[in-house]
């Protein structure tokens, strides 16, 4: 139903427009349009045929086959009208646009206008209603890119194709236990993999539905300070950066950068805990919700019935 | 796991044959029960004439193809017996359907680190496949890696005393404790992108080997499995000896004084690659140094001599390290450098003096160009200003002493 909506707001003009921006100059006494409506019905072709043919020859020749044209026409919009009244079928008139409508996208993207298309004032004539809306997204993926691009982290979580450097076994004989798992990105390094939050889960599992409740609780207050967390680490990781790219090892700056990349960033931190912007939240979790709800209610119901 | 695959189709067979009930197809009693040396004497028939260089003498010949005396070898087999013994049904067999010794797997898996030679061909010269040398070589070093730990540690003060006490006799540095350095491992990968990281400032791909070095060439500490792309510095600060020195947890030993009162704290020496730290020393760089400049950096390329050459020797002896690696597993490479590490240890710790043909190249890192790293810290500065003013004046005094 958008899809008709929309399309048919925009159908009257679009042909003109196209001609417009290839730069094809029609004459206004020429209906195109009705043209093509009436091209959509296979009994109307010939008509239509006589009239493309008849349009070299003189003005009085033109105006005659016109009054054909109009006629037969008529005749047409009445028996259509006829049989659409008997039959179910929709607008008659309208099946030739929505089959174009069909084609465009509900929500286009912003295209940048070519030199063609600068004809008849160039996008604004060849952008959508919804252009508007589609540059804002367009901004906000470039943002979002950005925040990727800064935080390489951060961005595995949300596409996996986007390569976020390598996990490295260490063989420290000065580190307890020797062996580590850790991250690398050239100019960057950080500590990863602690197993803590994987156990926690691992326990859940055995949990019975009380504690888990608490454990969701105390997961929605831990989720705060992460988020402040965040915050600060995507600061820092900038900082560590910039600091790889001058390739400058100042001590102190090297010293801070040193410090910073002990704050763990556990993967399984970032998959449970992680604060996603609105537009990303699993539908789950308004589930989660309505089931604790439910929960309450019975218990509630349960206890009602006991007394 | 490719070993787990080979025990379960170990089993199969067994169960297999035991279904037949053929008695002859059952695996045959383990080597070592019918003779230790039996595989030596074998191997060595096999090889005697493999290359040039091959000593007649037996013993030799022993250090030439395993780089320890046979009371080492011994000694290792018994480190690692426990994990290696093969019990049927589950035990590595060679061609002749007997169970695999503990000797004959630490020798095959030895030879295997000493040569650097593909697993076909070390497998050829023992009578077994490519798929054993691989299973065999990497239990070897699960085990060792465990069980061999003791061999390298940072030592206990009271030894460490001893270290330092040696290093000013030999050296006239007080209060040094070691000598560091790092090497490049360098293997080939799949040029794809994750390979990016592994690309060393030579354009090779490298993992890296830090290593703290004692008088002995002993390794006091390593590092390994960083990509060899970083600096030396930014190794040397992703360590966790860089994390203990800087909180103030290793060298921490008591404190010495110079000759004009000052503090001499515990410190390593690094050559210009490292940042000049309070337990840091690298050598003076630029024209016009002072007489004193010159005796510090004199005095600290010897020591720092220690960790060069206690690394081409690391090289020299476990060839795989020095060979090309085609495509290893980066997650277990690591723990091949660390058991040629703790090998190197076990040599020193028992005394054996290295084969004479053993060519040592100049340099563990051929090719590499030197890096300098110009972090200067004002304490450090301090500390090596010290040093070196004390050096000069130990030395204008036993001049006058023997004048």
């Amino acid at each position: 139903m958008l899809c008709s909506i929309s399309t048919s707001r925009s159908s009257p003009s679009w042909l003109d427009r196209l001609h417009a921006s290839k730069g094809f100059t029609v004459p206004s006494d020429l209906d195109l349009d009705h043209f093509l409506q009436s091209n959509s019905n296979p009994m109307a072709t010939p008509s239509s045929r006589d009239a493309i043919d008849s349009l070299p020859c003189g003005k009085k020749l033109q105006s005659q086959k016109r009054i054909v044209f109009d006629k037969e026409q008529r005749l047409f919009d009445l028996m259509s009208n006829v049989l659409s009244e008997l039959f179910v079928m929709g607008e008659p008139r309208d099946s030739a646009a929505r089959l174009k409508g069909a084609r465009k996208q509900l929500n286009p993207r912003a295209c940048v206008p070519s030199a063609s298309a600068s004809v008849d004032g160039g996008a604004s004539a060849m952008s959508p209603p919804s252009a508007d809306n589609s540059i804002a997204e367009a901004k906000r993926d470039r943002k979002k890119i950005k925040r990727m691009r800064a935080n390489p982290g951060h961005a595995a979580g949300s596409d996996p194709s986007v390569y976020t450097g390598t996990v490295v076994t260490v063989i420290d004989t000065s580190s307890p236990g020797w062996k580590s798992e850790k991250h690398f990105r050239k100019g960057m390094v950080w500590k990863g993999k602690e197993k803590k939050v994987l156990n926690v889960s691992r326990k859940k599992r055995k949990l019975g539905l009380v504690e888990k409740l608490i454990v969701e609780k105390e997961r929605a207050e831990r989720m705060r300070p992460l988020a402040e967390l965040k915050g600060r680490e995507q600061n820092e990781n900038v900082e560590a950066q910039n600091e790889a790219c001058t390739g400058n090892i100042n001590g102190e700056r090297a010293k801070e950068s040193d410090s910073h990349i002990q704050i763990p960033r556990s993967s399984s931190i970032s998959l449970h805990c992680r604060p996603k912007p609105k537009f990303f939240r699993s539908p789950r979790l308004p589930v989660k919700k309505s089931s604790l709800l439910r929960l309450q209610v019975i218990t509630k119901s349960h206890k009602q019935g006991t007394h | 796991m490719a070993p787990l695959k080979k025990l379960k189709k170990a089993k199969r067979k067994l169960k297999d044959s035991s279904k037949c009930g053929n008695p002859s197809s059952a695996p045959k009693p383990p080597e070592s029960q019918q003779a230790d040396n039996d595989w030596w004497y074998s191997f060595w028939h096999k090889n005697s004439d493999s290359g040039p260089g091959v000593p007649l003498d037996e013993d030799e010949a022993f250090k030439f193809f395993f780089r320890v005396s046979k009371t080492t070898f011994e000694y290792i087999c018994s480190i690692v017996r426990q994990d290696l013994v093969s019990r049927p049904p589950s035990g590595l067999i060679n061609i002749e359907g007997r169970l695999l010794s503990v000797e004959k797997q630490v020798a095959i898996a030895m030879r295997r680190l000493a040569s650097g030679e593909a697993q076909v061909s070390v497998g050829g010269a023992f009578g077994v496949g490519q798929s054993t040398v691989s299973q065999v070589t990497w239990r070897f070093i699960e085990s060792m890696e465990e069980r061999a730990r003791h061999h390298l540690q940072w030592p206990e003060p009271e030894r460490m005393e001893q270290i330092k006490s040696k290093f000013e006799t030999i050296f006239g540095l007080p209060n040094c404790c070691g000598a560091i350095d790092a090497t490049h491992i360098i293997m080939t990968l799949p040029a794809v992108e994750s390979s990016h990281d592994w690309c060393d400032q030579e354009s090779n791909y490298s993992m890296f080997l830090q290593v703290i070095v004692d008088q002995e060439m002993r390794f006091l500490d390593i590092v390994t499995g960083w990509p060899g792309s970083m600096t030396m510095s930014r190794l040397l600060k992703c360590s966790g000896f860089y994390k203990l020195c800087e909180s103030g947890k290793r060298l921490n030993g008591p404190v010495k004084l110079s000759a004009e009162k000052a503090e001499i704290r515990e410190f390593i020496v690094g050559d210009s690659a490292y940042p000049l730290l309070p337990w840091l020393m690298i050598p003076y760089v630029g024209k016009g140094l002072s007489a004193s400049m010159a005796i510090f950096n004199e005095k600290h390329k010897t020591v720092n001599l220690l960790a060069t050459r206690a690394l081409s020797q690391l090289k020299a002896v476990w060839s795989i390290l020095s060979k090309v690696m085609w495509r290893p597993d980066k997650h277990k490479l690591p723990s091949i450098i660390l058991v040629c590490c703790l090998l190197h240890n076990i040599i020193i710790d028992s005394r054996d003096a290295l084969h004479p043909n053993l060519m040592l190249s100049d340099h563990h890192d051929t090719g590499y160009n030197e890096q300098n790293c110009q972090q200067i810290d004002s304490s450090g500065q301090a500390m090596r200003d010290t040093l070196s003013r004390h050096l000069h004046w130990s030395m204008v005094e036993t001049d006058c002493i023997g004048v």
